[in-house]
């Protein structure tokens, strides 16, 4: 069964707190797997870039209301593609703050450390990992 | 609950899911990725993993084929498999449970719930290894029990020739026994005040095998150096000169052993010496017993003689006296008187050797009593 696929990148508002990214993490987290969405989401403040893959319908809606939220702006879609199969096995996140060092907090909010994020990106489809890699810097 | 690292093998054709998996769980276990089945069952047979994690729809071997392989295999069935899949129909998680195994992973998955579900696995794997664990407590407990049972034939036999050994050579000869029984080597020796006997393989009363367990005889109760063991007793002393060290079950056990044999034989001495003294007080009281018998019967003897003697002379005495009076003139009168008199008087004393006779007759009862003593010794 084929996936829509959408990537896009945006910057957050000057006013994000940290706080208000782990809200977004776990709200995503809960909402994206009942909607049986998977992805990918790197946040270096201020940048966001965001994969999101799932069910047509699905992807369009969220992909709606993450467009009307406040926290963040200039949003770019940089890629939209139905595929076959979806490239990430779940929805992950990279979020790379240096008040968010401790380990115990990343293994419990499941948060890859840039490492990782790196080596997942480099595994994705080249045009799916690009955006990625280069928000990572490479 | 602190969790043991487990050795987790991933399976999946996906690049981006081995590295996924491989970030998931590389903080709590050693994890190795593969790209298809058949990599993966060759690094099985170098290294068994605890657990594996499978995706159904690898190229070649699937997932499914990947389990029964595993399963099928005694030296890895233990392990437990858990599919991750893109399919969510029923038939697929069927086919997974029949095929072996434990949980069945729905892609797109949640990090949590993968982490989860291999939490829970790994519980019961933990579990299964404690039950292992206790089954292999019980079967190390029932051979311990039955190699106890052996032993305790072995003392109890031992027990039984002590308990029938009329000698120190029987007592010492037991010990030696006990000591070929359990497989033992070293010498015993045993004390008594008029006799030391030391007994080995090698032979008895060896001057330096003895001198040296005396030596010891002065030491602590039980002490050990090295192989060697030693069990002290007031009469009895046992050396051990092969201690079977390592095993330190099995030299527990014999040291119990040895020293409840070493303390068995020690009263069975101390028994027969009291037995022997006993003896030679009673050879005393018979002696005595017998001396004392002859003393009064010799004494009856001379008392009766005595008794005759003094009566046969108080009649001479009379006779004479009597003849006496003739050629004195005495008056008929005073004759009478003076003969009456000396009658009265003999009779007197002839009563007193009566009373005597009482006393004799009641020796010659204790006579009697004492040959009924003796006889009985």
């Amino acid at each position: 069964m084929s996936v829509l696929q959408i990537i896009y990148r945006s910057t957050g508002e000057s006013s994000l707190q940290e706080s208000d990214v782990l809200d977004i993490l776990w709200s995503s987290q809960t909402r994206n797997q009942r909607d049986r969405i998977s992805g990918l989401l790197i946040y270096r403040a201020p940048q966001f870039v965001q994969m999101l893959e799932g069910p047509e319908g699905a992807v369009l809606a969220l992909y709606d209301r993450i467009a009307k939220d406040q926290r963040h702006a200039d949003i770019e879609l940089i890629c939209r593609q139905t595929v076959e199969q979806a490239a990430m096995p779940t929805w992950a996140m990279g979020y790379f703050s240096p008040k968010l060092q401790d380990s115990t907090a990343q293994s419990e909010l499941f948060v890859f450390d840039e490492a990782q994020t790196r080596l997942i990106c480099e595994a994705l489809p080249s045009l799916v990992g690009a955006p990625f890699l280069a928000a990572l810097g490479q | 609950m602190i969790m043991a690292q487990l050795t987790l093998y991933c399976v999946d054709h996906e690049p981006v899911s081995r590295v996924v998996l491989k970030a998931i769980f590389d903080r709590d276990h050693d994890v190795e990725v593969f790209p298809d089945a058949q990599s993966c069952l060759e690094r099985i047979a170098a290294r068994c993993p605890d657990m594996i994690l499978a995706d159904v729809d690898v190229p070649g071997m699937n997932g499914y084929d990947l389990c029964r392989h595993i399963k099928d295999d005694y030296t890895t069935r233990h392990v437990p498999v858990v599919f991750i899949s893109r399919k969510e129909d029923l038939d697929s998680r069927l086919e997974g449970y029949q095929s072996g195994g434990e949980d069945f992973i729905i892609k797109p998955y949640a990090l949590d719930e993968v982490r989860g579900r291999v939490a829970v696995v790994q519980r019961a794997l933990e579990g299964a290894a404690h039950l292992r664990q206790q089954v292999s407590d019980a079967e190390t407990l029932s051979s311990l029990l039955l190699s106890n049972m052996d032993e305790y034939a072995v003392l109890i036999k031992f027990m039984r020739a002590l308990n029938e050994s009329e000698d120190i050579e029987g007592i010492v000869q037991s010990l030696l026994s006990l000591l070929g029984a359990f497989r033992l080597q070293g010498a015993v020796q045993v004390r008594t005040p008029w006799q030391t006997v030391t007994l080995s393989e090698e032979g008895r009363d060896r001057p330096l095998e003895t001198a040296v367990i005396k030596h010891m005889a002065n030491m602590e109760r039980i002490f050990e150096f090295k192989q060697r063991s030693v069990y002290n007793f007031e009469h009895v002393t046992i050396l051990v000169t092969g201690m079977p060290i390592h095993d330190s079950d099995l030299c527990g056990r014999l040291r119990d052993h040895l020293a409840i044999a070493a303390e068995m034989a020690d009263a069975r001495v101390r028994s027969l010496i009291g037995g022997v003294k006993l003896q030679s007080t009673q050879a005393g009281l018979a002696e005595v017993l017998e001396q004392t018998r002859v003393t009064v019967s010799n004494y009856i003897d001379r008392q009766t003689q005595l008794h005759k003697d003094a009566a046969g002379r108080a009649q001479g005495l009379i006779d004479r006296l009597i003849l006496s009076f003739a050629p004195l003139g005495l008056s008929q009168e005073l004759e009478e008187e003076l003969t009456d008199m000396l009658l009265v008087q003999t009779r007197g004393i002839l009563r007193l050797f009566q009373e005597s006779d009482d006393t004799v007759e009641t020796l010659a009862g204790l006579v009697r009593r004492l040959e009924s003593v003796l006889n009985q010794t």
